[in-house]
């Protein structure tokens, strides 16, 4: 499962429209435990697509959305599942 | 109800392992951060046979299809001279500019335009990329370097070099949001500062009094001028002394397949 929802990431970086990108990592860290991969993604797409000028001055928006993304799926996931 | 306590050396080792996790996390990104071009140079040649992979394979599906299709054909045939047709738009609305700007030209002597231009063949564009930037696949053994300006259909500006590799450029836009350029308006000759909204679009601030209306040229004053944008959308506000220009960049940022660089002479 895990390495289903790795994979299809990794194509979605190289090939699919970013937000596709944010759509598969976010369902991957509320489907998959601990999904730390979610912030190597976000680095990724950072060093892959961005440049030191990045959005309005912020180069590591990838890496900062998806860091809140993990904590926030992580504490609704250990709410809803026993 | 009756719960299971977890064992003390089961919480322990989950604990250690968040915390091995973590601390690889931290240095990934401390790595990215104090030295950005690392991953870059690590990934560009694995995901740069990505990408072509991805030209012949993705370019080989439709191209079959079409054999078998007769209205794929011709929708694909529009789409071409639909682009044929953007292209030669874009090439009328420069001519004027030109001719004006060749008069001037030939005025001042002992000013030549300097730098030659260099094909590219765009990798990465937006939406793939989330930056409005591109990848292209020219670099420093090309003789590119960070800030040469890159051009779309002949002379449109579109942006510059941001990160230069050995065979790999990112090119930033000039539309990429919170970036600032200077540009002047080809009807009045005034001279503002283009802020980037993303996507190819941008706004400018000029007094009340410039008289711009939609589907004037934007251009990159130069030696040789350079179609920048054209006009959207004036808005004005009558309390106001400045109105705002909305403009977007002739080129389809999403659809472009090459782009020229200017190097340095």
């Amino acid at each position: 499962m895990r390495t289903v929802w790795n994979i299809g990431i990794i194509v979605s970086i190289l090939y699919l429209p970013w937000w596709l990108s944010v759509i598969f990592i976010t369902g991957a860290c509320f489907f998959v435990p601990k999904f730390y991969e979610a912030v190597i993604y976000g680095i990724l797409i950072d060093a892959l697509y961005g440049t030191k000028f990045g959005l309005y001055g912020f180069s590591y928006v990838f890496t900062g959305i998806f860091i809140i993304i993990f904590f926030v799926s992580s504490i609704i996931r250990r709410k809803l599942l026993w | 109800m009756i719960y299971l306590k977890p064992s003390n050396t089961a919480l322990k080792k989950n604990r250690k392992t968040t915390a091995i996790v973590v601390f690889f996390l931290v240095v990934l990104f401390v790595v990215h951060f104090f030295f950005p071009r690392f991953y870059p140079s690590i990934f560009y040649p694995l995901t740069s046979f990505a990408w072509t992979i991805e030209k012949s394979v993705v370019g080989w599906f439709p191209r079959m299809g079409n054999l078998i299709k007769s209205k794929d054909s011709l929708a694909r045939e529009n789409e071409r001279l639909a682009r044929e047709i953007r292209a030669d738009e874009i090439s009328l609305l420069l001519f004027d500019v030109i001719k004006r700007e060749n008069e001037e030209l030939k005025s001042i002597l002992g000013r030549k335009i300097e730098g030659n231009l260099i094909l590219a063949i765009v990798l990465v564009r937006p939406p793939v990329s989330p930056y409005d930037t591109l990848i292209i696949d020219r670099g420093k053994r090309d003789g590119l370097a960070v800030g040469n300006m890159v051009y779309a259909q002949g002379d449109v500006l579109i942006g510059e070099i941001a990160e230069i590799y050995d065979n790999r450029s990112k090119v930033t836009f000039f539309s990429t949001p919170g970036k600032k350029t200077n540009i002047s308006f080809d009807n009045s000759n005034v001279r503002a500062e283009a802020r980037g909204r993303g996507g190819g679009n941008f706004s400018a601030s000029v007094p009340i009094d410039v008289e711009i209306k939609e589907g004037d040229i934007v251009i990159f004053s130069d030696i040789k001028p350079h179609i920048f944008g054209i006009v959207e959308k004036v808005i004005a506000d009558s309390v106001d002394s400045f109105e705002t220009i909305l403009f977007r960049s002739p080129i389809n940022i999403h659809d472009i397949l090459f782009v020229e660089v200017k190097t340095s002479p």
